[in-house]
Formats: structure tokens, C-alpha cells, sequence
């Protein structure tokens, strides 16, 4: 117990100072606009098809519990407040994250964790180049671009789903359900859950990268340090999410 | 005359586990070295040490007169420039081509002239034999080949000390033999420093004039190859595959 103790505190110091590394990384160098694009394609482009499919069906889903629960109390018309609401505030950002987490978050730590048992990590410091320069922070900074773009497609896919349900199967006019999303959805709202989406997007990719980084052993190093990433990485936008939450309705 | 590389009192301790204890050794310029030991006994650690990929528990270890253990990363990249690796699977960067692989060194530490990158790459390509890979990737290279990119990538920079983590090992002996004479010309066309760990005593025997045989408790053989092999009961039992326990020093 004081062994996994002193363990978990050694890796949250290790993670520290890789933040470190990459806010003076940053501060002093920048980010290579090259290496930024290639990063924004890998981890945001690609991961468009993966994100319209979740939240479309996410949106669908979301409208039809919703009525089940609301046509008891006569309120099928709120279909559209309710869906908008959750997607914007919190399924968009977290449901996103969570398959970047997946798609993305286990990418990134494999092809570190090879780099590191293959020794091109040491390579890259006897050559002269920094490896958190090169290999974190354009995935860091490409993911804070990123994640809160994917989240508001994933917003506007979602509450379209929730219409088509809306519209085809539970007879709630089109004009009703734009309505109620109108008349719902502030501006805090779409910025709040931009906000969550920029924290998990950091959060998944240092963590992505600093257990690549630290992979030990062969093969089945990498094996293990890409499940660990995705699973730390999804507990800790689980827990943040209702941190997070907290502040911004706090802040108001 | 002063060494171009010392190592003072130095122990390398990883949690309860001591690897290295008190080294003390002096290699001077255009020597040839091979490190021989046991599997496991910590060789390629006495290699990272050297070019500060690690850094020594205690002790100091001077590299061209500037001391790398406790340097700064400004430092260490300085001492980098000037001693070049070749890691045991070449360690080659997957992604780039082996032009772009022996050119990132030359791009890493400044060099802006395309031309002049460009003649070094063909150059240390010809000196490998290999002049027509440059647009190859890495996993298109044969192991043979991936070693030899490996080392046209470490000369780039133009090294005054090569590091060669077991060089041939994997190698047909063809391919053997050619990595040996490379390492033979460098430090004898060159007058580089050539560090080697293998474990292959018939190339350990053509690269090196002076072995050091290490095992759990430190050197226990150090000097001239044709002395050592003649007067010292550990390189005999070594180079004649009798070794045990007893020898590697964990019984001691």
C-alpha cells in the first residue's frame, strides 16, 4: 500500500514535470507550424466520421429516452431543451473525449511507448533534438485546438439526430424543436462545455504521452501502456468532468 | 595528456538495485574499446552514461573535459555534438526516409544549407556503402542495412567519439564483417574514439586493442587485448563461454 502510494505520487510529480517541460518548451521555442497541421489532421480530421457517428446516434437516443420519460407527464415537447441542454453542457464534450481517449489518446501512446523500447527516443536526444519539442507539445497544442472544435460537431450532430427522432418518430414539429433549443441553450452554455472539451483534450493527450514515455520493457510494454492510457485517460475526464462542472456553475 | 573520456568513482543504483559500483576508467583519443560482460550485467548503461542519457547515482564522468553527469541539458547537447551512437536495432526514425533520418542531426544543431546537408547525407551514404537508399524508409532496409543508416546518421555530425551498442549482433557474418571495418576505418582514417559492447569476441578481437571486462562488483579486466586475453582468468573464462555465477560476481 505505501509502495502503490509512493508509486502514485513519484508518477504525479514525473506528469508535473512534463507539463513543465512543455509550458517552457512553449514559452521558449513555440510550436513548429509544420508539425501543429500534421498534429490538428491526425488527431482532429480523422477523428470527424468516429465523432458524427457517436453523437448522431448519442442525439437520437438521448431524444427518444427522453420522451419515454417526459410523455408520462405530458412534456414530449421539452424533447428538444432536454437534448440540446445535455449535449451542449455535458455528452458533447465528455462523449467526444472519451472516443478521442480511444481513437486518439491509445495513438499516441503506442507510437511513443515503440519510439522508447526502440530506443528513437534516445536517438532523438543524441541527435541534438528535445523529444518533448518534437513529440508533445504539438500534440498538446493540437488537441487544445482541436477537441473544443470537435465538440461543438458533435453539439450540432447531436441535436440534429435528436430532430430527425424528434420529426419522424415522436411528432414534434421541426419549428417546436428548434424552438425549445433557442429558447434553452445560452451562450455559457456552448462555452462551458468548449471549456470541459480544451481540459480533456490536455489531459488525454499529456497523460497519452507521458505513459508512452515512460514505457518499460518490450512489446509488452507498449500493450500495456496503450490500455493504461486509455483507461487513465477516460477515469480522468470522468473525474474532471464533475470538477469542472463544479467551478463553472460556481463562476457562473 | 588529458583523457577524452573519465570516469570517476561512478555508481549507478536503480531503487534497491545497484548496477554499477565505482567505476573508475580513462579512455584516450582514437582508442579502441570493447566493453565485455555478461547478459544483463549493465554494458549498454556505461554507453547512455557516457553520453548523458542517464545520469550516474554517484560519481563523475568527464566527456572532452566538460562534466556530463550533473551538466545542464545546454551542456549535454554541447558534449552530444562531438560523440556520436549507434543503439543496438539503429534506432532509426520509422517515419522519415534515410536521407531525411542522416540529415535530421545536421537540421537539429542549425545547418540551414540544403546543398550542404545534402552533400554530408551522400557522403557518409557512400562511406556506408549505401548510396542508393536515400529515399528508402527504414522498414524497407534490410538489418544489415538499418545498422549501416544507423551509423551514416551518427557520422553526420562528424563525431570525434562513436558508440556502437552490440553493432553485429543479428548480422549475418558478411554483414559482420562490414560493420567491423567500418569501425576499423573510422578510428584509423578518422582518428575517431570507437566505444563498442558486443558480445561477438571474434569482431570484439578485430575492432578493439584494449577490452574492459565488467561484472557485478565493477572491472575486473582492463588493458591491452592480446595481455588481458593471455594473463587474465576472467577474459579466458569469458572468451572460452566457461563463466558462471561465481565469475559474474552476484555470489560475491
Amino acid at each position: 500500500m505505501n509502495l502503490q502510494f509512493s508509486y502514485l505520487l513519484s508518477s504525479l510529480g514525473a506528469y508535473g514535470i512534463l507539463i513543465r517541460e512543455v509550458y517552457r518548451d512553449l514559452k521558449s521555442q513555440g510550436v513548429h507550424p509544420k508539425e501543429l497541421m500534421k498534429q490538428i489532421v491526425v488527431i482532429g480530421v480523422r477523428s470527424i466520421p468516429i465523432v458524427l457517428l457517436t453523437s448522431i446516434f448519442t442525439g437520437m437516443v438521448l431524444a427518444i429516452q427522453t420522451a419515454y420519460g417526459l410523455h408520462r407527464f405530458g412534456a414530449k415537447n421539452y424533447v428538444g431543451n432536454i437534448v440540446s441542454l445535455s449535449l451542449v453542457r455535458e455528452l458533447g464534450p465528455v462523449l467526444t473525449s472519451i472516443m478521442l481517449c480511444g481513437r486518439v489518446g491509445a495513438g499516441i501512446a503506442a507510437e511513443l511507448a515503440s519510439m522508447v523500447v526502440t530506443e528513437q527516443v534516445d536517438a532523438m536526444r543524441v541527435l541534438g533534438a528535445n523529444p518533448i519539442r518534437k513529440l508533445v507539445t504539438p500534440k498538446v497544442i493540437a488537441a487544445l485546438i482541436v477537441l473544443p472544435l470537435l465538440t461543438v460537431l458533435a453539439d450540432l450532430i447531436g441535436v440534429y439526430g435528436g430532430l430527425v427522432v424528434a420529426v419522424l418518430d415522436l411528432n414534434i414539429t421541426q419549428h417546436t424543436y428548434y424552438r425549445s433549443i433557442i429558447y434553452t441553450i445560452k451562450i455559457k452554455d456552448v462555452f462551458d462545455g468548449l471549456i470541459k472539451a480544451g481540459f480533456f483534450g490536455f489531459f488525454m493527450v499529456t497523460i497519452a504521452c507521458f505513459k508512452g514515455l515512460n514505457t518499460k520493457g518490450g512489446t509488452e510494454g507498449v500493450g500495456m501502456t496503450t490500455t493504461e492510457a486509455v483507461v487513465v485517460s477516460s477515469i480522468v475526464v470522468f473525474v474532471s468532468d464533475f470538477f469542472i462542472t463544479k467551478i463553472l456553475i460556481l463562476i457562473g | 595528456m588529458n583523457p577524452q573520456i573519465k570516469f570517476e568513482n561512478v555508481s549507478l543504483v536503480f531503487g534497491k538495485h545497484t548496477i554499477h559500483h565505482k567505476l573508475n576508467f580513462e579512455i584516450n583519443s582514437a582508442e579502441g574499446i570493447v566493453f565485455l560482460g555478461p547478459s544483463g550485467i549493465g554494458k549498454t548503461m556505461i554507453l547512455k552514461l557516457m553520453i548523458g542519457l542517464i545520469q550516474p547515482s554517484s560519481g563523475k564522468i568527464w566527456i572532452e573535459g566538460e562534466e556530463i553527469g550533473s551538466a545542464t541539458e545546454t551542456i549535454k547537447q554541447k558534449i552530444r555534438s562531438q560523440v556520436g551512437m549507434l543503439f543496438q536495432g539503429a534506432a532509426l526514425f520509422d517515419s522519415l526516409t534515410v536521407f531525411e533520418n542522416i540529415a535530421f542531426s545536421l537540421r537539429q544543431r542549425g545547418e540551414k544549407d540544403e546543398a550542404k546537408i545534402s552533400n554530408i547525407v551522400e557522403s557518409c551514404l557512400e562511406v556506408i556503402g549505401l548510396p542508393e537508399v536515400p529515399l528508402k524508409y527504414p522498414p524497407q532496409l534490410s538489418g544489415g542495412q538499418k545498422k549501416r543508416v544507423g551509423l551514416a546518421r551518427a557520422l553526420a555530425s562528424s563525431p570525434k567519439i562513436m558508440l556502437f551498442d552490440e553493432p553485429t549482433t543479428g548480422l549475418d557474418p558478411t554483414a559482420t564483417r562490414m560493420i567491423d571495418e567500418l569501425i576499423i576505418r573510422l578510428r584509423h582514417e578518422m582518428g575517431m574514439t570507437c566505444i563498442s559492447v558486443t558480445h561477438d569476441i571474434a569482431s570484439a578481437r578485430r575492432i578493439a586493442d584494449r577490452w574492459i571486462l565488467i561484472n557485478a562488483n565493477g572491472i575486473v579486466a582492463d588493458g591491452p587485448v592480446s595481455e588481458v586475453i593471455s594473463d587474465n582468468q576472467y577474459i579466458q573464462k569469458f572468451v572460452s563461454g566457461n563463466w558462471d555465477d561465481e565469475m559474474t560476481g552476484l555470489k560475491v
